[in-house]
């Protein structure tokens, strides 16, 4: 009998949730897109008229029921008990403001690299303002400038509002570090602030171009990292701008005639290169004459022989022949023609002519 | 020279053949005692094209032009039973009366390039008047010059060669002649007509090889 009451309440729930199921499935075909319906309980919470006038008095601090409980419970207490901190928290140091003062400085331990010219590279960048990639994307293109062209370029990088130390100026950095006879133009660049960026050129350079080119240089590079708002980028057209300015100058100063000659042997100018002040071929045909008119008289000949011997060509295709007038006598009785010539047969293609010439007497022929 | 049959050496005198005595009356006895008349291009076989034909009359003209006392004919068969092209070259030389050659130039300044297509085979006879400049070795040459043509079926190209080469030929015996008239005449069994000073170039009109009798 338990048995059979098992049996029968199993299929009534399993009878129930098959109709739960297909009740659902039928609310989802009708319409699929449609919410489920929201419980009543998860409904946001919403203002009673005596929540809002507590509010607008200040006698009710919103979430004072959920976190503010415990304090205002300690609060409202009579026993002023002071709230102390967990000792592990109290432990912590605390983290000093920063100041201004502080970002202006240079480490000490980052002045040596400032204060010298480096040894490799033209790059100078000791407080790693830079990632390494970048780092080596400009190293790699001040290399390519260095090859390119005369000006060679030093690119000392600082953070954008540190100041250098007292006494040290990049003229003297020039002055003390770069040699005079070299041509250099040495720049203190600060990241993310182009505008501060000091350009000075070495002696040579100072000599050969007038300031205002000088000038121009840094104002157009400044100009070209303005454009960009992330401070590497700015970085990348203000190298770039540079380059080309540098580049730009040593034109000017060849145009001008003089020279920034530091090893390159394309700057070499006239008085320089020997082998431009020899004279051309054409001055040394016209200076020696006796070459000149015999070049002339071939020149003039050799067009004529040509010409000539077109003609005779021309000529002896046009040209007539005639046989001087002769008589003789007749031969075999024949009243015109008696000149019996070669046979020639062209029945094989691998047998020479010679072998195919037909010289034999026909006493046997069929006549 | 050479017998036209018996292939022998002759001498440029004899009035038959020592050796075969072969004469004329021989060959008028084969091929026929009548003159026949012909244009001095006869493509008899049909080997020439018809586009093909006016340029190889331009080649006879131009010869012409530039030896205005000679001709050179062409005739091309297909002969059934021709054993002898020599022979019937020699007789149709003879006894051709061609109907587009001025009198000016008589047979005996003409050329004859005789083509025998079915044996595949040319031959060249020449008047009396070209026998001191023309021999059987060089006139097997000139056929030789168009022989990879001749070869290939391309009969225009192979006589415009031959013709060439028979100028260059010609050429280099008006220069002997002009040099030494007198040898160069008698090697060919003749001598000079007139031998005042208005021979060679100057006698333009004049015709050479007269025969006597």
């Amino acid at each position: 009998m338990k048995r059979w009451f098992a049996f029968f309440c199993a299929g009534m729930i399993s009878l129930l949730v098959a109709q739960t199921f297909e009740e659902d499935a039928q609310a989802f075909e009708e319409d699929p897109l449609a919410e489920p319906e929201v419980d009543a309980s998860e409904e946001l919470p919403e203002w009673n008229e005596e929540e809002l006038n507590a509010l607008e008095s200040g006698d009710y601090i919103p979430g004072s029921s959920l976190i503010g409980r415990l304090a205002r419970e300690v609060l409202d207490s009579e026993t002023q008990e002071v709230i102390e901190l967990d000792p592990a928290i109290r432990g912590l140091p605390e983290e000093d403001p920063k100041s201004g003062e502080w970002s202006k400085v240079i480490g000490r331990e980052f002045l040596p690299a400032y204060s010298s010219k480096p040894a490799n590279g033209y790059l100078v960048d000791p407080q790693e303002l830079l990632a390494t990639q970048e780092f080596r994307d400009r190293e790699a293109f001040l290399n390519y400038h260095a090859r390119d062209t005369v000006i060679n370029c030093y690119l000392y990088l600082f953070d954008g509002p540190q100041e250098l130390p007292e006494g040290e100026s990049l003229e003297r950095l020039v002055e003390t570090k770069f040699e005079a006879d070299k041509s250099s133009a040495v720049i203190f660049y600060f990241m993310g602030d182009p505008g501060r960026s000091e350009l000075v050129f070495s002696n040579r350079v100072v000599e050969a171009v007038r300031e205002e080119e000088r000038e121009k240089v840094l104002r157009l590079a400044i100009e070209d990292a303005l454009e960009k708002s992330d401070p590497t980028s700015q970085l990348d057209s203000f190298s770039m701008q540079l380059s080309m300015g540098l580049k730009r100058l040593e034109e000017v100063v060849t145009k001008e005639g003089g020279s920034l000659y530091g090893g390159k042997s394309f700057l070499i100018l006239e008085e320089i290169n020997p082998l431009l002040n020899q004279p051309s071929l054409w001055e040394k045909l016209i200076l020696n004459q006796a070459l000149f008119y015999s070049l002339l008289g071939l020149a003039v000949l050799l067009p004529a022989a040509l010409f000539g011997f077109m003609g005779r060509l021309i000529a002896n295709k046009r040209r007539v022949y005639v046989f001087p007038v002769a008589e003789g006598s007749l031969v075999l009785d024949a009243p015109h023609a008696a000149g019996v010539g070669g046979v020639l047969s062209f029945v094989s293609a691998t047998a020479p002519p010679s072998k195919q010439q037909r010289d034999v007497p026909d006493y046997l022929q069929k006549m | 020279m050479k017998c036209p049959r018996c292939v022998q050496k002759i001498h440029p005198g004899a009035s038959s053949c020592p050796h075969c005595g072969f004469a004329m009356e021989h060959a008028d006895e084969v091929f026929g005692t009548k003159d026949i008349k012909l244009k001095k291009f006869s493509d008899v076989a049909g080997v020439f094209r018809m586009k093909d034909r006016e340029p190889m009359r331009k080649v006879l003209e131009d010869f012409e032009t530039k030896f205005p006392q000679l001709f050179v004919s062409i005739y091309l068969s297909a002969f059934e039973d021709l054993n002898s092209l020599r022979q019937y070259g020699f007789w149709m030389l003879n006894r051709t009366n061609y109907v587009d050659v001025d009198s000016q130039r008589p047979n005996a300044t003409g050329i004859l390039i005789l083509v025998d297509v079915n044996a595949k085979s040319a031959s060249i006879t020449y008047g009396y008047a070209l026998m001191p400049y023309l021999n059987e070795s060089s006139t097997f040459e000139a056929l030789s010059a168009g022989h990879p043509m001749f070869l290939q079926g391309d009969y225009r190209g192979a006589l415009k060669a031959v013709i060439q080469k028979l100028e260059s030929l010609l050429i280099k015996g008006w220069r002997r002649v002009s040099r030494d008239p007198e040898t160069v005449l008698a090697a060919g069994g003749q001598k000079l007509k007139d031998a005042g000073p208005d021979q060679g170039e100057i006698r333009v009109a004049g015709t050479i090889g007269e025969v006597e009798g």
